[in-house]
């Protein structure tokens, strides 16, 4: 049996993935259901995300598709697809909020949450199967801000401690960046510009979730 | 306990990592054996180019060198050959495009691909099979990366981007 990189790529992202939701389902304190409704949501918004890179990927090499579709499914996509793809999962999530079929502050809490446990265990293996001098220093900077995020969680306010990990996750990337001339999360690069706008994007979203919860639990004192 | 387990498992990983890291680099200093894993020295071999020339491994100790074994009748291949083409050019890299030409038609086939990619990165013709049975091909494209000691660093099997292509070669550089 033939094992190509995109198998192996394919099987660490999924056991990276069920330990992000392990982890999520062992530190969240909300109800049984209520962790299950938002991992379900997660996944949904990751289907999205894989469903738009692939919809990118042949709109962008339409004419080798039509001409030899396996030469584009087959390639692995590249940042500016997997950016675009992004782009359009927060609308799709934004959108959803706006019509009220999302509870923004928990998924929020959740997406930090696995993206910092699962970045974490996908590094981890990546360097144990690759042997990656990259993988290991991104997999430190990780577990650190995982281990200050673990501390922190329940003793700070919520939406402060998802800001301080978005900022401080960014800060990482773009001395990686800096150090190594790249940097990757999930094997895909990650440009400090986009790093930056990312966590802009992300800290606007927490501050719109936390601060329009608020003002619903205002009204309802009311 | 539930905080209890989540310390430990990463506390665990970490002890691992370290391990790994500072273990492996002492043992790999040492490891000069022939073979086809990362830490291992690759296969010499002796092959001529499209253009005719003969190029052996072994003449390019001292630098780090690429091998991407392909074949114009693999997709994936295809895909791949215009980023290697970049780091070719854009890096400076040296890359062995060793073409599986005893699975080709016939060498203008081969010629006609490279052609048409635009390819000036070299292409060296493995005409008897020969190479691909001393590397154990399973996958095509697979590519080797080896550094400036002619040992191999990282294996991909299948497809791989520009943006992988990169962070290995510079993690070689």
């Amino acid at each position: 049996m033939v094992i190509t990189e995109t198998l192996i790529s394919a099987v660490i992202l999924a056991v990276s993935a069920v330990f992000g939701s392990i982890i999520y389902i062992m530190l969240n304190e909300a109800a049984k259901s209520k962790k299950k409704e938002i991992l379900e949501e997660l996944l949904s918004q990751f289907i999205n995300l894989i469903i738009f890179i692939y919809i990118i990927k042949i709109i962008l090499n339409l004419d080798v598709f039509l001409e030899d579709p396996l030469a584009v499914l087959a390639y692995p996509s590249d940042s500016a697809v997997f950016y675009a793809s992004l782009v359009i999962t927060a609308a799709v999530i934004i959108y959803k909020n706006l019509k009220g079929r999302l509870d923004l502050k928990e998924f929020s809490d959740g997406m930090i949450t696995l993206f910092l446990t699962s970045s974490m265990m996908y590094e981890f293996i990546h360097f144990i199967i690759y042997d990656d001098t990259y993988a290991f220093v991104y997999f430190i900077v990780l577990a650190v801000l995982f281990l200050v995020f673990y501390v922190l969680y329940n003793r700070i306010e919520k939406r402060y401690l998802l800001i301080t990990a978005v900022l401080s996750w960014t800060v990482g990337i773009v001395v990686l960046f800096f150090v190594y001339g790249t940097a990757t999360a999930f094997g895909y690069t990650m440009r400090p510009w986009f790093a930056v706008l990312l966590a802009a994007g992300v800290t606007v979203l927490i501050t719109t979730a936390y601060g329009s919860s608020r003002k619903d639990e205002k009204e309802v004192d009311r | 306990m539930k905080k209890y387990i989540i310390i430990a498992v990463v506390v665990g990983m970490l002890g691992w990592s370290f391990y790994e890291f500072f273990g492996s680099s002492d043992n790999d200093t040492h490891q000069e054996d022939a073979g086809l894993a990362p830490g291992q020295t690759a296969p010499n071999f002796e092959v001529d180019t499209l253009e005719g020339n003969t190029v052996k491994l072994s003449d390019f100790r001292g630098e780090p060198v690429i091998i991407n074994f392909w074949a114009t009748w693999c997709p994936p291949c295809r895909a791949e050959m215009p980023d290697f083409e970049r780091l070719y050019n854009e890096e400076d890299a040296v890359i062995l495009a060793m073409n599986l030409t005893h699975s080709e038609n016939n060498i203008e086939g081969v010629s006609g691909f490279v052609d048409e990619l635009g390819l000036t990165m070299p292409v060296l013709l493995d005409e008897e099979g020969t190479v691909e049975d001393s590397y154990q091909l399973s996958a095509y494209p697979t590519t080797y990366m080896i550094d400036s000691e002619g040992v191999t660093q990282y294996v991909a099997r299948g497809a791989i981007n520009y943006e992988t292509m990169y962070r290995e070669f510079m993690v070689l550089e």
